[in-house]
């Protein structure tokens, strides 16, 4: 359910004709609204037709000689076992069956909205005992309980009618129920009725748009189901009597002589597998058409009509191929003389080779067959090609339909003129094949030259970082264990492309602990992450090089990758209570990485792990090892967290902000943990944070980021003294002093951080700038020192120094 | 499945609070289980009421004489006030006595005994079939199109399986025997003698309930596999299988268990259709026939019967979760 504005009567106003408001954009969005929309009337029209049309003679008289026929061109779909025609009594029992699933149906949605809706609205006791009901009547499946009530309502087609409209009416209360005492709660509702707007106004402007979608999902769904449920009641014996007949009653009659004439029990089912069918798609497109959230969507992407698009889009193609496998594939089956299955293949590959000699095997309308088969076969294949593989799917998948239509063509003459002569037959056949192996062949060339072109363009596909920000060097004192140049983080979305990290140079020095400071949505998690090669997908990291202890991680295989940092590095996130899994026990998660990567087991495993529960101070911890994340605190949950990350004693621990979730006692555990780490064991850390505080309390150093750039790279020690970036000024001005509230930390710097996809075309921070000017709207300042230990990306603080230099 | 007993009486609030987890929730599933067994002894007792005409009557047959029929309501015990007629039922049922067909003057409880472990036997290998198949699918289809990877395949996934889960019973089922038992004749149809002859009903009863769990096991996998703790595990660079069966697989299952005992009951509805049109003995076939001649003995037994099947199954499932996820002990406080 979306919560986004309904849709109001001003807009309903402003579209004039119908199949241009948003409703119906959303509802032919998918090609299954086309289809719905195409199935729905065909369905109806048989339901009105088929009685006016066909007369009672045609579906009641018998004809004894002509039983059990297959199909030829008086009955195109055979004759029953007396004598009548499959088709035109499968057509004239559309409108009793969806007559007896409606009303069932309709039955089952008004008792079980109504019974749902009200037991939403009891006291609490009896609703308790109501939802427990409910609960327990969903555990039987409907069917068996329709057939107990059919027992005591009478077995007849208002019996089974009845019987379904009370066994599925549990389903549809559950949903109801949920509905209703879930949508009086929400948000929006209350703020309505706080501006004063009337109950019906709330309903109807409100409630109901909101939980419409849910609602016709739900009674479609009912409904497709109730038809199955009838039809089967029917099909047991147990729903239609008498001389009238419903589709599930005429399977009983087909199953009995499946193997004489398939298709007395085939055209039925099959009718119900489509009926089935619309309703679902019905469902959901009625359903997308009322979700207000798609309609600016679709309104955005149908520049084009939809007639255009579906007759453009592979999604046409492939249903039209898959329609004409089955179509071809099948029918001849039914026919009285084709050839034995078994037989075709060998037949097939005869006539391709170009024997002409057929009359001794096969007569015209045999090779007719084949080649229906055989054209169907290769218009499927293309079509799956296409759909998957191809950028010019839609060459290839006319070429499918060609070869199909081929087929098709001579089909229809088929079944028009009683016999075909061989020579168009075998034109036909060669003619489709030829083209098919002519597609084909175009195929597989598409995707070797695709692949070819993938692999030689992808590198062009990132933008080479600048060079002038290589040549800068970043603040260094002793021998770097992190290098990082050029660090690029690049996101390929539809509206666009974004970089959430952009540019970025990191030098870490051994037993550093430098933090990374920034609002959320700077992009200093990304960059933990894409130092960690975990970005997201379909985020893709470029940098000219990551260095850690020398090694170039970004040239490593996967497998080199994981041996290296999985012994290297280790992360900490943010939420220690959903990043250790549930299901697992702690001394499973803390030390699973080290048997894997450094091949330990057994009681030196087992030492290792209560070590470092004793470095994080986890008491107890022969226990705790046994216990799972659900049985620890949220600070001792972090604490084995940190824990785990020193099993394989790593050189660099990336801890993305591993504060932030937890109370301000537990906060200042963890800082002491890190230090002592560092302090003892000389691990560098690389602390992520959007306290500034924090930041301060332990680092020696601060990367400032903001969108996606660092902006400063200063030591704590200057932070309070040095000129620095105006962004830095305001991060620091908004430090919480004791007594505020910690929830907002950066509630006072003025406007908002930048849209990604929308930066600025100067300094990101312009904008937001108290001490902008003209250069700052229209360059980006470069990163530069300041002096040995101080690096800013910030006119005001570099542009001095620059004309020092000129 | 949930049937959360919240009773806060006081003795079972006085029992609980003196309980370990494990006892605790064992007492509160066998409360439960006992109130859904007794509700069902109740609802199948009373069928003999709401179904009109009388049942001395239709024992003892349409020509009978009125002191047959007196004969017969005395044999039924219908003379008797309701609350002595309802515990001898129970105590019938107890007996696993449940009288003698109307039609066929058999034992119910003989009926049952040939029968059920036939419709057991179909809904059984067709859970195995749902698990088997729909858990590695599901899995697997979930890690291909995880974070918007693969929108073709996901589109294809995605109509494959509603259009299956649209599919009746009785339509695939007519559909498998025509394809592999009359047009490839590879399969048996209409026997029970040789061991294939169970495939395709297993089958047709299955594919529905495949399509749906596959559908719930992929959203599963998506959400499990968006979880900070599969980063976590990333993070410690292990192996792509590690990841998978350690870490995604056991939170998956719980998805997947819990809805596995309606997918039972779903199964066994399924089987009343499927064992008609494969001419599977089962209970499926004799249900339709009791209702039919409104033989109550055996619609009460056969209804039982599939009732305490779907009951401890859902507490089977309960208590499996619990063991396979620790936190369901705490969660159901």
């Amino acid at each position: 359910m979306s919560n986004a504005p309904a849709y109001t009567e001003v807009q309903a106003r402003s579209y004039l004709a119908f199949w241009r408001t948003p409703f119906f954009r959303a509802f032919l969005s998918s090609p299954s609204g086309f289809l719905a929309l195409f199935l729905t009337g065909m369905l109806l029209a048989t339901a009105l037709l088929a009685p006016l049309v066909l007369t009672r003679e045609e579906i009641y008289q018998r004809n004894v000689r002509r039983r059990l026929e297959g199909p030829s061109a008086d009955h195109v779909l055979g004759t029953d076992n007396l004598g009548r025609d499959i088709l035109k009594r499968t057509l004239y029992a559309t409108p009793l069956t969806l007559q007896l699933a409606l009303s069932a149906a309709g039955m089952a949605i008004v008792i079980g909205f109504a019974a749902g809706a009200a037991t939403a609205y009891l006291p609490g006791r009896l609703r308790n005992m109501g939802v427990r009901l409910l609960e327990i009547m969903l555990a039987f499946p409907g069917i068996l309980i329709a057939i107990m009530l059919v027992a005591v309502v009478g077995t007849s087609a208002e019996g089974a009618v009845l019987a379904i409209g009370i066994a599925f009416s549990p389903s549809l209360a559950r949903v109801a129920y949920t509905l209703a005492s879930g949508v009086a709660g929400l948000d929006y509702i209350s703020s309505a009725r706080v501006l004063g707007l009337s109950s019906r106004r709330i309903v109807f402007r409100y409630i109901i748009p909101n939980i419409a979608e849910t609602l016709i999902v739900v009674s479609f769904n009912a409904t497709a189901s109730a038809l199955v449920a009838v039809s089967s009641l029917s099909f047991l014996g147990l729903g239609v009597q008498g001389t009238q007949f419903d589709w599930g009653r005429l399977i009983t009659e087909g199953v009995l002589r499946l193997y004489q004439v398939p298709l007395l029990a085939l055209a039925p089912a099959l009718a119900i597998g489509i009926t089935g069918l619309t309703l679902g798609y019905l469902g959901e497109a009625l359903a997308r058409g009322l979700n207000p959230a798609l309609w600016t969507q679709t309104a955005a992407i149908q520049s084009r009509t939809w007639l255009q698009r579906y007759f453009s889009s592979e999604y046409m193609l492939l249903t039209g191929a898959t329609l004409l496998l089955v179509a071809f594939y099948f029918l001849p089956w039914f026919s009285p003389d084709a050839l034995d299955p078994n037989r075709t293949l060998v037949t097939g590959a005869k006539i391709l080779a170009g024997d002409t000699n057929l009359a001794a095997i096969a007569t015209g309308s045999q090779v007719a067959m084949l080649l229906l088969r055989t054209g169907a076969w290769i218009a499927l294949l293309l079509g799956l090609l296409s759909y998957f593989f191809l950028r010019y799917r839609r060459f290839c998948a006319y070429l499918g339909l060609i070869c199909g239509l081929c087929a098709g063509s001579y089909f229809l003459s088929f079944l028009l003129a009683d016999s075909a002569s061989l020579g168009t037959a075998l034109a036909s056949a060669q003619l489709g094949f030829y083209l098919g192996v002519g597609a084909t062949i175009l195929l597989i060339l598409q995707v070797v030259s695709d692949k070819s072109r993938q692999t030689r363009g992808s590198p062009d596909d990132i933008p080479a970082p600048s060079q002038a920000s290589a040549v800068e060097a970043p603040v260094s004192q002793a021998q770097p264990l992190l290098q990082a140049r050029g660090l690029t983080v690049r996101f390929e979305l539809e509206s666009g492309s974004i970089s959430p990290v952009n540019d970025i140079n990191i030098d870490l020095a051994e037993g550093e602990i430098v933090g990374v400071v920034g609002e959320s949505g700077s992009g200093k998690s990304m960059t933990a992450l894409a130092l960690a090669q975990l970005v997201p997908h379909p985020g893709v990291v470029s940098a000219h090089y990551v260095r850690l202890r020398g090694e170039d991680i970004t040239r490593m295989s996967a497998g080199q990758l994981r041996y290296f940092l999985g012994s290297e590095m280790a992360m900490i996130f943010q939420d220690p209570m959903s990043s250790l899994n549930p299901a697992l026990k702690i001394g499973t998660q803390l030390t699973e990485a080290t048997r894997v990567h450094r091949r330990v087991s057994g009681k030196a495993l087992r030492k290792m792990a209560l070590e470092r529960m004793a470095d994080v101070h986890i008491s107890a911890a022969e226990t705790r090892l046994k216990q799972y994340p659900h049985e620890f605190s949220g600070g001792m949950r972090q604490r084995a967290m940190i824990a785990m990350g020193l099993m394989n004693s790593p050189s660099l621990i990336i801890a993305d902000e591993p504060t932030t979730a937890l109370d301000v006692t537990i906060q200042a555990q963890i800082i002491d943990v890190l230090r002592e780490i560092n302090q003892e064991q000389g691990t560098t850390v690389l602390l992520i944070s959007h306290d500034v505080g924090v930041i301060i309390e332990i680092c020696s150093r601060v990367l400032v980021m903001y969108a996606g750039r660092i902006v400063e790279d200063v030591q704590i020690t200057e932070l309070m003294t040095a000129d620095k970036h105006p962004y830095t000024e305001a991060l620091i001005a908004a430090v919480p002093a004791f007594d505020s509230d910690r929830d907002e930390p950066l509630a006072s710097i003025p406007g908002r951080p930048p849209d990604l996809d929308n930066l600025p075309s100067g300094c990101a921070f312009a904008p937001r700038c108290p001490y902008v000017f003209e250069r700052c709207r229209q360059e980006v300042p470069a990163l530069l020192h300041v002096d040995d230990n101080h690096r800013i990306a910030c006119f005001l603080r570099t542009e001095a120094l620059e004309d020092a230099q000129a | 499945m949930t049937l959360r007993n919240e009773s806060n009486s006081g003795i079972m609030a006085w029992l609980t609070g003196r309980l370990g987890p494990w006892p605790r929730f064992l007492l509160k599933r066998l409360v439960s289980l006992f109130v859904v067994l007794a509700m069902l002894l109740v609802l199948t007792f009373l069928l003999i009421y709401l179904v009109p005409g009388d049942p001395a009557v239709r024992k003892a047959g349409i020509d009978a004489s009125a002191e047959q029929i007196e004969f017969e309501r005395k044999a039924l015990g219908l003379d008797q006030p309701v609350h002595v007629q309802f515990i001898r039922y129970v105590q019938g049922v107890a007996r696993l006595d449940f009288g003698t067909s109307f039609i066929t003057k058999q034992a119910v409880t003989e009926i049952l005994q040939q029968r059920f472990p036939r419709t057991f036997q179909l809904a059984g290998t067709g859970l195995l079939i749902v698990m088997l198949v729909s858990v590695p699918l599901g899995i697997l289809v979930g890690a291909l199109t995880r974070e918007g990877r693969n929108r073709r395949l996901e589109v294809v996934f995605m109509s494959l399986t509603s259009t299956t889960s649209a599919m009746p019973e009785f339509l695939t089922a007519t559909f498998l025997a025509f394809i592999f038992a009359v047009t490839l004749n590879w399969l048996p149809v209409g026997t029970t003698q040789k061991s294939t002859a169970i495939i395709l009903p297993a089958i047709s009863v299955s594919l529905r309930p495949v399509a749906s769990l596959a559908r719930v096991v992929r959203l599963e996998t998506l959400n499990v596999l968006a979880q900070d703790y599969i980063r976590t595990a990333r993070s410690k660079r292990l192996p792509a299988y590690l990841i998978f069966m350690r870490h995604l697989l056991p939170n998956v299952l719980t998805a997947a268990l819990t809805i596995g005992g309606l997918v039972f009951a779903g199964l066994l509805g399924g089987t009343v259709i499927v064992e008609n049109v494969f001419a599977w003995p089962g209970l499926g076939q004799r249900v339709v026939d009791a209702v039919f001649n409104l033989d109550y003995p055996v619609i009460q037994g056969i209804v039982l019967y599939f009732g305490i099947t779907v009951v401890l199954i859902n507490t089977a499932v309960d208590i499996l979760l619990a063991l396979v996820d620790p936190r369901t002990l705490v969660l159901s406080e």
